[in-house]
């Protein structure tokens, strides 16, 4: 069986040493939280990731959810292990602790939601799907709405979920056709039905509380004549009981390619015409608050793709260690010369190097955009808060594209590491490359994240958020390009900056020249380089502070050596990482520049 | 009912340990702690004798400030403050003085009830808790696979060879606790926060007025030997029998 290994020292290298997460206690937030009680934390996370969710992750893929008239069973042993997660506290990672939220900072909850969905991807949706939608109507619900329902969710005694998805409105959000009347007392009754609506339904929860998009009467057509509405599966009464059931059924699960232990459901409101719902702000601005929501979840999304390349970089790296086959290249030619291990072999750790800087360098990419929702929550000046704020939605689509996709190839190298017993089930490798596949494409395909990224993000201010932040990456390449040990890899960092900026204003006269759908037609491969760029410079950050890291260490005893001290062994290969990345991934962002500069139009214009 | 209890951090189970050079020890710089699984048994059942007897519990441990941490684990579990005793390296100890250490410690808390882990599973030892008892001239139950309080005894079940043995112990007692005793509960974010404010204090060895020195002197450690190849039989059951007899000495 697959044993699941979390990498807590690098973790802690990109919390503690690449940003600066303890010097958060600073703000009145999160002055609670000590380094000491962050490892604490990481500590018990581990624990409860690897001894309580890891084990249910192949017997959850196996067994799948059941549905049985309306009801939807979860396999065996996920009630108990949700209970025990509850119970720590571990749902509403980063709310308000007012609201029975734990007040963590976002960068640490990035961290853990980490370990925990590749512990065990199917079982992190209720949870994940249960705090997105708490922290809605914690923030913009209404004082009667919160009361009822914050506390119980945070705690784990309701359970949540995001309604957008119809049959005819799928990327196109704005065709929804649910209607919400109307009854004369505030509240609405909802009509419709969604499909692909993640833990819809499930025997965990006494309680559901659904986050539906619906259409008021008159609204106008498209997003704008949206409103949210809290639905709940069994109506509050005004004591925060239990009344009457709400006219909402399960009329079924998907059965699917991976994430066979989440339920996904199809769900009817308002066969009765009895399904009551409550409005989240006011008419017509129910995209703007779904929003609040799907821009951390689509954070959350793209660490599932950085958990799933961690968690296959384990078991390939375990794998190669251990599998004997063939003999050392130079001795191809004689039959009798000893069997190593594959991990001898100079290709297989090319793959491993690859899945490798897929999940750390993702993992960096992640935590960094947390951190930076975390300084646009919580730094005291209002100039840094709107920086960082116009960072992270910048980065938002990236992390989530770039990082679903990375998880993606990183499973797939990982399976080709095992050979043939990557293709077998017992191995686990091939759950993970199934269970990744679909943050690719929910919260809004990747194509949907690239056109955010390009039309929205980039295209903001004539480009003013885009320039920001190239600023901040040209500074950090400035103050290095002299490095001793990394001048080199920096330089070319400058030239893979300068293709996304080439690549930027080509397309940026592309549509100003009206051609829109050759925008579209190459705006994926576009946020690809953006995010070469952003890992080259995130991971050549890593090498820079873990050579300074290293020398301070040889600095206090010079003897040390790769086995004397496990974090020489850390810090060298940081720098080899990166190199990895130079040379290896980056050169990309050549041929994706090539590629947006050759006006070649034949996707467009093919009879297909 | 106050109970006194251990939480000694042991090195990471899964980690490499490398010899120094000198083979006078293992290799600590950089290494990674985990607490010792043993006294996360004590540290539960201490907890669950807690919560129907009420009281205080303990946490006490031995080594430098980072060992902290693992006390601070322990609070976070639900324990109510701590004691570290500094001064020593975690590898400068003998069982023998961390009993000597917690006899003292024993004599300024007077608890009801001393709880420690069988053993630890990096010196794998089983001594401290028998030497404690003894030095302290008080009933001892090691082993514990359950641990009852009738009055002023504790019933104990231990686990011994070939099976089962119910004892009862007067109180005051030294306890030790077996693998089976309970499943010991993680630490809740809740529970991690308000640990934080919790105390450890930390008292200087050579302020407990304790004879320090070691009893076992330390020759040399060395790496255990690396198995060899297996041999394959194709002789059939004869020639294993006999190979059994002459080469492994096995029968
Ligand atoms: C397992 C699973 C769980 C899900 N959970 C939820 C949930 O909890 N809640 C919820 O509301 N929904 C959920 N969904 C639905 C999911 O968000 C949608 O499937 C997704 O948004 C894509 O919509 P679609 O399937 O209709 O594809 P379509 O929108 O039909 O897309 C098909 C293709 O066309 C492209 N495309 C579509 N429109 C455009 C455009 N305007 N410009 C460029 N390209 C375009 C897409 O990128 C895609 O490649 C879930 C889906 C699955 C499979």
């Amino acid at each position: 069986m697959a044993e699941y290994k979390i990498d807590l020292r690098d973790m802690r290298f990109v919390l503690f040493e690449q940003n600066d997460t303890a010097a958060l206690s600073a703000y009145p937030r999160f002055q609670d939280w000590t380094r000491q009680s962050y490892d604490i934390v990481l500590q018990e996370a581990e624990k409860l990731a690897v001894n309580v969710l890891a084990p249910l992750n192949a017997v959850g893929d196996r067994q799948g959810v059941v549905f049985d008239n309306g009801n939807v069973h979860l396999p065996t042993g996920f009630k108990d292990a949700y209970a025990k997660y509850a119970e720590g506290g571990w749902i509403a990672l980063t709310a308000d602790p007012e609201w029975g939220g734990m007040g963590l900072p976002g960068i640490v909850g990035t961290a853990l939601m980490e370990m925990f969905t590749g512990a065990n991807t199917s079982f992190i949706f209720t949870p994940g799907l249960t705090f997105a939608a708490s922290h809605v109507i914690q923030k913009l619900g209404g004082e009667h709405l919160r009361n009822i329902y914050v506390q119980k969710m945070n705690s784990g005694q309701w359970a949540g979920t995001m309604c957008l998805t119809e049959p005819q409105a799928g990327s196109a959000v704005g065709d929804a056709r649910t209607t919400a009347t109307p009854v004369g007392d505030g509240t609405y009754k909802i009509v419709g039905n969604k499909i692909f609506i993640s833990s819809g339904m499930h025997d965990l929860t006494e309680n559901i509380i659904h986050l539906v998009l619906a259409r008021t009467p008159n609204a106008p057509p498209g997003t704008a004549g949206l409103s949210l509405f809290v639905v709940p599966y069994v109506r509050v009464n005004s004591d925060g009981t239990l009344g009457v059931e709400n006219d909402v059924r399960c009329t079924g699960v998907e059965e699917k390619m991976g994430i066979h232990a989440s339920s996904t459901c199809s769900l009817s409101f308002g066969d009765n015409n009895n399904c009551l719902g409550y409005i989240i702000g006011n008419e017509g601005e129910g995209m703007r608050h779904m929003f609040q929501m799907m821009n951390e979840a689509r954070l959350i999304v793209g660490v599932q793709g950085s958990s799933a390349a961690n968690a296959a970089f384990q078991l390939a790296k375990s794998y190669a260690h251990e599998r004997i086959q063939g003999t050392a290249a130079k001795f191809a030619k004689s039959p009798d010369a000893p069997r190593v291990p594959i991990i001898e072999h100079a290709n297989v750790r090319q793959m491993l190097m690859e899945i490798r800087v897929w999940g750390e360098g993702c993992r960096a990419m992640m935590y960094r955009a947390a951190f930076y929702a975390d300084l646009a929550e919580n730094a005291p000046d209002p100039t840094v808060r709107e920086k960082y704020h116009r960072f992270l939605e910048l980065l938002t689509p990236i992390c989530k594209a770039y990082g679903s996709e990375a998880g993606l190839r990183a499973a797939d190298v990982a399976i080709q590491v095992h050979g043939g017993y990557g293709y077998i089930r017992e191995y686990g490798v091939e759950q993970i490359m199934r269970d990744v596949k679909i943050a690719s494409i929910y919260e809004g395909t990747n194509s949907i994240q690239a056109l955010d990224l390009l039309a929205r993000k980039v295209a903001r201010g004539n480009g003013r958020d885009f320039q920001a932040f190239m600023g901040e990456i040209s500074g950090f390449i400035t103050q290095n390009l002299a490095h001793t040990k990394f001048g080199k890899e920096i330089e070319l960092l400058q030239k893979a900056q300068g293709n996304l900026i080439a690549a930027t204003i080509h397309l940026g006269q592309k549509s100003f020249g009206g051609d829109v759908d050759y925008t579209v037609m190459v705006c994926k491969p576009y946020l690809t380089l953006f995010g070469h760029v952003v890992m080259g410079w995130l991971l050549l950050e890593q090498a820079i502070v873990a050579n300074q890291k290293l020398e301070s260490l040889l600095a206090e005893n010079p003897s040390h050596t790769v086995d004397s001290h496990p974090d020489v062994a850390f810090y060298t290969n940081k720098g080899y990482l990166a190199r990895f990345f130079v040379y290896s991934i980056m050169p990309a962002t050549r041929g994706i520049l090539s590629m947006i500069q050759s006006d070649d139009r034949s996707a467009i214009d093919a009879i297909l | 009912m106050k109970i006194l209890v251990t939480a000694k951090r042991v090195t990471d189970p899964n980690a490499k340990i490398k010899l120094k050079s000198d083979k006078s020890g293992i290799q600590t710089d950089g290494l990674e702690y985990k607490p010792n699984p043993f006294c996360e048994n004590a540290i539960e059942e201490a907890l669950r004798l807690n919560e129907t007897h009420g009281g205080e519990v303990v946490v006490v441990s031995i080594g430098p400030s980072d060992v902290q941490a693992t006390i601070r684990t322990a609070l976070a579990m639900g324990a109510h403050r701590g004691i570290l005793v500094t001064g020593l390296d975690d590898h400068q100890m003998d069982s023998d003085l961390v009993a000597r250490v917690f006899a003292e410690l024993y004599k300024r808390e007077r608890p009801d009830l001393f709880l420690l882990g069988k053993q630890a599973i990096d010196g794998d030892s089983n001594q401290v808790g028998q030497l404690l008892a003894e030095y302290l001239e008080i009933g001892q139950a090691c082993f514990a696979s359950k641990v009852e309080i009738h009055g002023s005894e504790a019933i104990v079940t231990r686990e011994v060879d070939g099976g089962l043995e119910k004892i009862a112990v007067g109180m005051p007692a030294v306890i030790t606790a077996d693998l089976r005793l309970n499943e010991p509960r993680y630490a809740s974010l809740p529970g991690i926060v308000k640990a934080r404010k919790k105390s450890i204090d930390e008292i200087d060895i050579r302020s407990l007025g304790i004879d320090t020195h070691l009893k076992v002197e330390t020759v040399a450690y060395e790496e255990p030997k690396t198995r060899g190849g297996g041999v394959t039989f194709v002789g059939g059951v004869d020639e294993l029998v006999g190979k059994l007899k002459s080469e492994a000495k096995a029968i």
